[in-house]
């Protein structure tokens, strides 16, 4: 009869057990805990993880971030060519060895770098940036790629030509103004580094 | 007092033994993740590599007489219809064209010459001499070749490949 009525009271203490883990809870808001969600990411906004044919390599695969990353960076570098202020920092960008031609300006190494750079500081954990510190690339003494220092208003302009590459891409401040300033915000992290002629 | 030094060697033989398996598994926890290191960078440089795969070259015309920004946009549409062809932009302002391309599908005089066929303008591919070409390199952000990454990818990459 005693171990009846353990049994009974056993169930018992299951069964509300069971339907008070399943009652509804309404008790306002004041008593909801809300996990707040994280903020995505400047690299998962323009595409993430989430792989992709690449156009310029055919049968391979691509983060949609670094495609993206990569398109804005090969706009940006097209423009900043074009631009006579900033052609100043990179002439061998355009070199031309007519009579031996061969590939002098290193346009694949800036493409790559600097898209590596881009999709780690906008918060890729998929790739590397080997390269020199912000400070070292753009101190002509450490790197004698660097042709001078940059002062502050070629680096606006350098932004500005990143601003255009973008707009090459489809992403203008009309249509997608809090990226587009979330991306400027970002590249003037590094004006501090990149502007050494003060 | 031979139980006693029993005991002394037993004590000291399991000191041993549980030395030797703490060390056995530092070594054996250091030696995966140097696997996965090294996963990781053959990973990463693959993926870079297949980026690499079709060396590109950037180039510029520069036009002497001011384009007009329909001759301008005829052009850009123009070269960038050519096969190899990646990227154009034309500065109209300063009369700057610049192109980008794969290396082994297009040529800057080819190029040149398309367009000059377009509308004999006056205009010149942009050059500097070799000498200054070699003294500069070619790419502002380089790569870190002294750091210990460095030395490590490139030694990694080189066994893997």
């Amino acid at each position: 009869m005693k171990k009846n009525i353990f049994l009974l009271g056993a169930c018992f203490v299951a069964m509300t057990l069971t339907i008070s883990s399943c009652k509804k809870k309404d008790d306002g808001p004041a008593a909801m805990t809300v996990t707040p969600q994280p903020k995505p990411t400047l690299y998962e906004r323009v595409g993430g993880t989430t792989m992709t044919a690449d156009p310029n390599n055919t049968g391979q695969m691509i983060e949609k971030g670094r495609l993206t990353l990569r398109s804005v960076v090969d706009s940006s570098i097209n423009v900043i060519a074009a631009d006579g202020q900033l052609a100043k920092y990179f002439p061998v960008l355009f070199a031309e060895l007519g009579e031996n031609p061969k590939n002098t300006s290193g346009l694949t190494a800036l493409s790559k770098n600097f898209t590596d750079f881009m999709c780690v500081a906008t918060g890729s954990k998929t790739y590397l940036y080997t390269g020199l510190s912000m400070t070292e690339t753009h101190d002509p003494a450490r790197n004698s790629r660097m042709g001078m220092k940059a002062n502050s208003a070629d680096f606006d302009k350098f932004v500005g030509d990143i601003g255009t590459g973008l707009a090459k891409n489809g992403v203008t401040a009309a249509n997608n103004k809090q990226l587009v300033d979330d991306l400027v915000a970002l590249l003037y992290t590094t004006e501090e580094a990149i502007v050494q002629d003060k | 007092m031979d139980n006693y030094k029993f005991t002394l060697l037993y004590v000291t033989f399991m000191k041993k033994r549980t030395i030797i398996k703490i060390c056995i598994g530092l070594f054996s926890l250091l030696l995966i993740s140097f696997v996965v290191l090294v996963m990781h960078i053959n990973s990463v440089t693959k993926k870079n590599t297949t980026e690499n795969i079709n060396q590109r070259q950037l180039s510029r015309i520069d036009f002497k007489v001011h384009v007009d920004s329909t001759e301008a946009n005829k052009i850009k549409n123009y070269v960038a219809s050519l096969d190899g062809v990646d990227g154009t932009h034309f500065n109209i302002p300063e009369g700057i064209f610049t192109y980008s391309y794969k290396m082994n599908k297009q040529n800057s005089k080819v190029v040149f010459e398309k367009v000059m066929q377009l509308g004999n303008y006056d205009a010149h591919i942009f050059t500097i001499s070799a000498a200054d070409a070699q003294a500069m390199g070619g790419c502002p952000m380089k790569i870190n070749d002294h750091s210990f990454s460095a030395y490590l990818t490139a030694y990694v990459t080189k066994f893997l490949n």
